[in-house]
């Protein structure tokens, strides 16, 4: 409702103003990607065009290489944006680093960053409250709340026991991991947990995943629950979801990646509008001036209930009558496609 | 005699008219019952044929999905929903094109699987535009859509409408005309006697009065007509003959003595004989006119009940709901559980009642009764307003407050009034009026509250309560002036000395403790605070509660009489009260059997009957247990101890029932009440059994 109002004054403030102005001054965004152009960016700008904010965007993306952000923050130290805009947990962590950790001479301070598509922001130490960021940063989260998932989850078909497999060195999936443990306690479930394997240079591999869900299957799993893990995110279309629709166990996804990589159901947000959302903060720093470290980081006040029906006839778990009233059924992703 | 008499003559019109009025009200609802299932049943089927299009668009929206109409799931979760919002809604289920049920829900009507596989049901799948209709079937009325897709005709989905909902309605029907029945039958009695019967009555003691002056000879001129009825005539028919012999007799007074002036000695000697039976007559019949004032009729005390009743209603309208209100305008208060927040307003009125009355009481006396009556009844009219209009916990507070205040004055200044205008052989006639107000008022209070709280809501009901109070202040106006009190001295305040000395006898504080307190714990507990916060709790209405207040009213009015009569015929009054708390407790004792809402009305009724059981012997026995506190201290005192200390127990109960319902639920707070009052009677009845240390006149005698 406020965030109504809100943009609904800032609409009446700037619609009239800005097409009378000769060509106003263009706002400055740099904004880093983690693996290309999705729908987040372009949520991101549709927003600027449709409430005609002057923007310039340069891209710079990542492709899933932590090397290159070095150089990218030497640009941008050079090119003094308004704003920089980071994607997923990894580039804002590169860019701002964890609030004990901030290396002055390395990590951006000076320059507003918005972050967007970050699951669990306190925990990864970008801000100490998503109340009051505290620092130059805020951005837009893009999970829906553990509970309400493992709610959405049951309200598909009720269970006692939930897979999960997960990346032990990432923070993030850990401590989903314990919320999603604890909240088993009030909903009366039981999780069967696995780590991907590391391999002998100690980085994650996808070996053993396959063996891994058939022993949940085998010890009771009802479903697998895909929690917003990256280097899952990386594996779920090619050899996750095909493995536990092999063993017949249906998955629940967390987010809209993990939804198009082929999950069974999830209770996501559209990326079209995390990325519009996204665009709203960024337009509350330098339109109305707002010092990032007093706008809250939010999730959108609605998620989508996503059903790819084929799997759920292939898997014989065809979604409850009532939920045609209100899921959104997708299609399967096309084989060729790419994260 | 006259005013008993009367009174049956009320009872009897009132009763026939109650017969006739019962007995069309039966044929009437039995009528309407046929007309309003008519009217009912389509328009219910068209209810469930929209919500069942819902549920057939959804099944086809799966079907149209690739789902197999035979593999669907969550079809159970969706008529559940259909029945949480449609309660009259009680069975669904589809069937499959050959009449099996592959999918249900909720209650199904017996013969169901058969009427599912009949033609004519399965026919409908080739006729999916024809309009459906309710066909009754094992108390249900069953609607059935085709569920067709495309050409596939996939089965029928059926809905059953509850044929007890409409019984259900006709049943709330009919009690609410029932209640309105009761309360206009205690109307007419009260109207009767408002509108014609005190002044019959009055007229007729007026002609009473001539004929026993008659009979006793008495043949002064007065006036004794005081109404201009039919009574009235004839008592100024009498008036006007005993003024015709007493002219006549003067004129034979004065013939006889010109006469005598005139006459010779001879004529005198021949008079003797006359002036002899004039003496005779003069000797045997009193004429002339009136030296003693008319006897003091009864008119100021009968013409008190009308606005005191109006008065009282006004407050006892506010019982079903108050609870309700309050729980409306529920503010948190650290601290304090909201169950205690909701007793506060009614214990702040208790508290207020019982504390202010005996200083508004000799206030009254100094300002005039009817003078502080029409300020009481200001004030809780202002009271009510407010009410009404209150905005959070915190200012109702101070309303209700301002209608306690006002409730006390006008309740002492019209006892006192009572006291004042009826010569002390009446004074117990006077306190019936004054009782017999008071009660009509709880049986007719309470049921209409209820009801208008239900259909116009707390607020405006409150207002109703306003208007009804302030309608008293113009009937007050009415009132004649106060007399002048004659040789009645000042009432005292009970001093603390007082109290210290009846709280150190034994006896007085068997009574007032075991019995007096504990009984007004469960009034107020029970039904001011709980009764009406559980009939919402379990979904029921203010009306329920209202109709459920009227019972125990109904009771009190029944048997309180029948009470009196026993102990005037020798029950001891100790047996009496020790029975009624007994009784009172016993309902609650069915609450470990079970929980249900019968088990609560029971609870009720024998509450209703335990207090009036013991009420009257309660107060009488005060006289017999506390003798030399009489003696030392003086009737009004004691009394006065005894009230506040009942009252105190008013005030006690709902914040003990508050208590009590954290802890234990609304029907663990019943049973704990009743069980408290249980042991109170056990005690009282144990303690008074076994002391013979003062005289019980009841046993004496028999």
């Amino acid at each position: 409702m406020m965030r109504a109002i809100l943009l609904l004054v800032a609409f009446l403030m700037l619609s009239a103003p800005s097409s009378a102005q000769t060509p106003p001054k263009k706002f400055r965004i740099y904004a880093i990607t983690f693996r290309g152009m999705t729908d987040v960016e372009k949520g991101f700008q549709d927003y600027f065009a449709a409430r005609n904010i002057p923007v310039e965007i340069t891209f710079r993306d990542l492709n899933r290489d932590n090397a290159r952000l070095p150089g990218f923050l030497d640009e941008i130290r050079r090119t003094k944006p308004d704003l920089v805009y980071t994607w997923g947990t990894s580039v804002t962590l590169g860019v701002v680093g964890a609030y004990d950790k901030v290396d002055a001479k390395n990590h951006v301070t000076s320059i507003p960053v918005v972050f967007t598509l970050v699951a669990a922001p306190v925990l990864a130490k970008i801000v100490h409250d998503r109340k009051s960021p505290g620092r130059n940063v805020t951005g837009v989260v893009h999970v829906a709340p553990t509970e309400t998932q493992m709610r959405a989850m049951a309200s598909y078909r009720p269970y006692k026991k939930i897979g999960v497999l997960y990346s032990p060195t990432e923070r993030n999936s850990v401590v989903t991991l314990e919320q999603i443990r604890n909240f088993g306690k009030i909903l009366g479930y039981t999780v069967i947990e696995k780590k991907f394997k590391l391999d002998t240079e100690g980085k994650l591999t996808v070996e053993g995943a396959n063996g891994m869900i058939a022993e949940m299957k085998a010890e009771g799993a009802e479903w697998l629950y895909l929690p917003p893990d990256s280097f899952l995110g990386t594996q779920a279309q090619k050899v996750i979801i095909p493995a536990a629709m092999e063993h017949g166990l249906p998955t629940f996804a967390s987010t809209e990646q993990l939804m198009e990589a082929g999950a069974l159901t999830g209770l996501i947000s559209r990326y079209h509008s995390v990325g519009q959302f996204t665009a709203y903060k960024v337009e509350q720093i330098l339109v109305g001036r707002k010092p990032p470290a007093t706008i809250p980081v939010e999730t959108l006040a609605r998620f989508s209930f996503q059903v790819q029906l084929d799997s759920a006839i292939k898997l014989g778990l065809t979604p409850p009558l009532p939920m045609f009233n209100y899921a959104e059924f997708v299609k399967p992703p096309p084989p060729a496609a790419t994260n | 005699m006259d005013a008993k008499y009367l009174q049956r003559i009320y009872w009897r019109i009132s009763g026939v008219i109650m017969l006739l009025v019962v007995i069309t009200l039966g044929i009437n609802s039995w009528l309407s019952h046929q007309t309003f299932e008519a009217e009912l049943v389509p328009e219910a089927a068209r209810k469930a044929v929209t919500v069942g299009t819902t549920v057939r668009k959804l099944i086809l929206k799966a079907v149209e999905s690739g789902i197999d109409y035979r593999a669907l799931y969550g079809a159970d979760t969706a008529f559940a929903e259909v029945f949480a919002d449609n309660p009259e809604f009680t069975s669904m289920a589809a069937t499959d094109a050959q009449g099996i049920v592959l999918y249900k829900s909720g209650r199904q009507a017996a013969g169901a699987d058969a009427h599912f596989r009949s033609a004519g049901v399965l026919g409908s799948m080739d006729r999916p535009t024809a309009e459906a209709n309710a066909i009754l079937l094992g108390g249900q009325y069953m609607v059935s859509l085709p569920v067709i897709q495309g050409s596939d005709r996939l089965g029928v989905l059926h809905i059953g409408i509850d044929r007890k909902f409409v019984d259900h309605i006709m049943l709330e029907l009919a009690l609410d005309i029932l209640v309105i029945l009761v309360v206009a039958l205690f109307f007419t009695i009260e109207l009767l006697s408002f509108l014609g019967g005190a002044r019959l009555e009055n007229g007729m003691s007026g002609l009473s009065d001539s004929i026993r002056r008659i009979q006793a000879r008495d043949f002064t001129a007065r006036i004794s007509a005081s109404t201009r009825d039919e009574v009235g005539r004839i008592v100024s028919h009498l008036d006007a003959r005993i003024a015709q012999i007493n002219a006549a007799y003067q004129q034979l007074t004065r013939d006889l003595q010109s006469t005598l002036k005139n006459a010779s000695d001879q004529q005198r000697a021949e008079l003797q004989d006359v002036v002899e039976k004039w003496e005779a007559l003069r000797a045997k019949f009193r004429f002339g006119s009136a030296t003693d004032a008319p006897p003091a009729n009864s008119s100021g005390v009968n013409s008190m009940r009308a606005p005191l009743f109006v008065f009282i209603l006004a407050e006892e309208l506010t019982r079903s709901f108050l609870p309700g209100y309050i729980n409306n305008l529920l503010v948190p208060i650290p601290g304090l559980s909201p169950q205690i927040v909701i007793s506060l307003p009614i214990v702040l009125f208790m508290l207020i009642v019982a504390l202010g009355q005996p200083y508004l009481g000799s206030w009254s006396e100094r300002t005039g009764r009817r003078r502080t009556m029409i300020i009481g009844a200001s004030v809780a009219t202002i009271g009510f307003v407010a009410t009404a209009l209150a905005h959070s916990l915190y200012d109702l507070l101070l309303w209700r407050a301002l209608c306690a205040l006002g409730y006390a004055m006008v309740f002492v200044s019209a006892q006192g009034y009572i006291l004042d205008h009826s010569p002390p052989r009446d004074r117990a006639k006077g306190f019936a009026l004054f009782v017999g107000a008071i009660m009509v008022a709880t049986v007719c209070g309470p049921s209409i509250g209820g009801i208008l709280a239900d259909n116009i809501g707390f607020r405006w009901s409150f207002g109703v309560a306003a208007a009804l109070a302030g309608l008293s202040i113009f009937i007050i106006r009415r009132l004649p002036e106060d007399p002048l009190r004659i040789g009645r001295k000042e009432a005292t305040l009970p001093k603390l000395s007082n109290f210290a000395g009846l709280m150190m006898n034994r006896r007085f504080m068997v009574l007032t403790g075991l019995a007096a307190m504990p009984a007004k714990i469960a009034l107020t507990g029970i039904c001011f605070y709980l009764l009406p916060l559980y009939i919402i709790s379990i979904g029921g209405t203010q009306a329920m509660s209202g109709r459920i207040l009227m019972v125990y009213a109904v009771l009190m009015v029944l048997i309180v009489p029948l009470a009196a009569g026993m102990s005037d015929r020798g029950t001891s009054r100790e047996k009496l009260v020790a029975v009624g708390l007994c009784v009172s407790g016993l309902g609650g004792l069915l609450l470990f059997m079970s929980t249900s809402f019968w088990v609560v009305l029971a609870l009720i009724v024998t509450l209703g009957v335990g207090q009036a059981l013991s009420i009257a012997s309660q107060s009488a026995l005060v006289a017999e247990h506390c003798h030399e506190e009489i003696k030392r201290f003086g009737t009004d005192t004691v009394y006065g101890v005894y009230r506040m200390l009942e009252r105190l127990g008013n005030a006690l109960g709902p914040l003990i029932a508050s208590i009590l319902v954290i802890f234990y639920d609304y029907t663990g707070a019943f049973a704990a009440i009743c069980i408290l009052v249980l042991t109170c009677g056990v005690l009282f009845f144990l303690l008074t059994h076994f002391d013979h240390s003062h005289t019980k006149p009841a046993e004496l005698a028999s």
